[in-house]
């Protein structure tokens, strides 16, 4: 898995200037407010690196790259980390950036810097989503079916936390509840995309 | 080293059904026109396909089962697959370092020096040459004990061809048990490469025998009707009419140089054998 890692790190150092576009446009946005800051960024670093499936697709790469020594399961399992790694890296120079800028304009406001730490598992889940849609359908079908499912997603994640909010009181609870589903999401889409690749024929 | 047994892959107009068996420590070329299943074979051994029947062993492995530790063993160069076009030399090197244990980054380096191949360009501006060098090198930078090669001199002029089989000289001559599994629909490319030969047509092995053996004991002969009618074709495999007569592909063609002294012996290598193969009855 090391290889795979190392091949999506390479890819990743390719977009060096987009990077940077993406770091200035994450310092204007602090004029928004530092949760926009480390929105953008957790989320860009995300789709970043869900971006990596598309390369790995590019010049018909795929066959190749799963005859280095992983199994099907360790690619998927690679993009997982991968994504949540970037994320993570994403969410933690937001943080740092918003912070930086608070210092030097004087208007600390930590509060919304701890915030804005749900945003980091969303961000996770909502890209990998991404995942077992790529892998199912080519590059453009699946832009398609991502926005419709982004769409259910959203949706539904709005009726379930209204119901979830009637029904506990605890804000505790609450986070508990949400916690649960989303790890149980995100175990399910690591469970689909495993088949998907597993039954893919190339 | 591999066995396939009574593999079996139907697609849309086309089914594959085959059994192999390739040695260890051998030289086995798979010869076939376009289309005929050569690729499907390397799918089906690395897994990248399902079978509708049979089973392939590698390295007395079930194939779907092959741990990553037997992966790193295999050298695979693909037909239509390789790493993405716009990384360069240095990113792969990266990429193989990570990859295999036993990755020989000084090999690597010194090959790439003497095939002057640029660190720094993305592969997408390497010409067809270089692209197949870097290919098979890839392969063979990190001691793999089996090398899985579809086409690997696909679209090459000669130089460039003989500079790819004179690595495979060298990969066979480190190690007695270094295994090749190499195919081409170019039979010249592999006929005094390969220590034997499997010839494929329309998903089927046609053909199956030692190089020597093709190359010296199988011949076409040229015959007239009537001597086509007198003679004996105990060695007789494969006949084609033609105007002047018959054309034979004959497993023994010693024995109707020495007896039939006016039937016309024509030279030619597993290109001609593969051509009555396929089209005679």
């Amino acid at each position: 898995m090391k290889g795979l890692f190392r091949k999506d790190l390479e890819i990743i150092l390719k977009s060096k200037n987009t990077l940077l576009v993406m770091v200035l446009i994450c310092i204007c946005m602090n004029q928004i407010s530092s949760y926009t800051t480390i929105m953008f960024m957790t989320y860009m670093a995300a789709i970043t690196a869900i971006g990596t499936l598309s390369y790995d697709d590019f010049d018909n790469g795929m066959p190749f790259i799963l005859c280095l020594p992983c199994t099907k399961k360790d690619y998927v399992k690679e993009k997982f980390i991968f994504v949540f790694a970037l994320s993570l890296f994403g969410y933690l120079f937001g943080v740092i950036a918003s912070i930086v800028i608070m210092l030097v304009t004087k208007k600390l406001d930590l509060l919304t810097v701890f915030e804005s730490v749900i945003l980091l598992p969303i961000a996770y889940v909502l890209s990998c989503i991404q995942i077992p849609l790529r892998l199912k359908f080519p590059q453009e079908k699946s832009r398609m079916v991502n926005i419709i499912c982004m769409i259910v997603v959203m949706t539904l994640s709005g009726i379930i936390y209204g119901i979830i909010e009637e029904a506990l009181a605890s804000p505790l609870l609450i986070a508990l509840v949400i916690t649960a589903i989303m790890l149980a999401a995100l175990y399910l889409l690591y469970t689909v995309s495993i088949k998907i690749l597993e039954n893919k024929e190339f | 080293m591999i066995r396939l047994n009574n593999v079996e892959k139907k697609y849309h107009g086309f089914d594959l059904k085959v059994s192999m068996n390739i040695k260890k420590g051998s030289i086995t070329g798979l010869i076939g026109k376009n289309g005929a299943g050569k690729s499907t074979i390397y799918k089906a051994i690395l897994n990248l396909i399902k079978l509708d029947g049979g089973d392939i062993k590698v390295f007395d492995q079930d194939a779907k089962q092959l741990s990553n530790e037997d992966k790193a063993k295999i050298g695979v160069i693909l037909a239509d697959s390789f790493f993405g076009s716009y990384l360069n030399i240095k990113d792969i090197r990266n990429i193989l370092r990570a990859s295999y244990e036993e990755f020989d980054e000084d090999y690597f380096n010194e090959k790439v020096k003497q095939f002057g191949l640029p660190v720094d360009k993305a592969i997408k501006d390497f010409s067809f040459g270089m692209r197949a060098k870097l290919k098979m090198l890839c392969a063979l930078s990190h001691n793999a004990k089996l090398l899985l090669l579809d086409e690997p001199t696909l679209g090459l002029d000669v130089i460039a061809r003989e500079e790819i089989l004179e690595m495979l000289r060298e990969y066979m001559a480190k190690d007695e048990d270094n295994t090749i599994l190499i195919s081409s629909h170019i039979a010249s490319d592999l006929e005094h490469l390969c220590d034997e030969i499997f010839m494929i047509d329309d998903g089927r092995i046609i053909l199956h025998e030692d190089s020597d053996v093709l190359l010296s004991n199988y011949g076409i002969i040229k015959v007239s009707d009537e001597l086509y009618a007198s003679m004996d074709l105990r060695a007789l495999i494969k006949t084609k009419k033609e105007d002047y007569g018959y054309m034979l592909l004959v497993s023994d063609k010693q024995y109707y140089i020495d007896n039939y002294k006016d039937c016309v012996v024509e030279q030619g290598g597993i290109d001609n054998i593969i051509y009555m193969m396929v089209k005679g009855e």
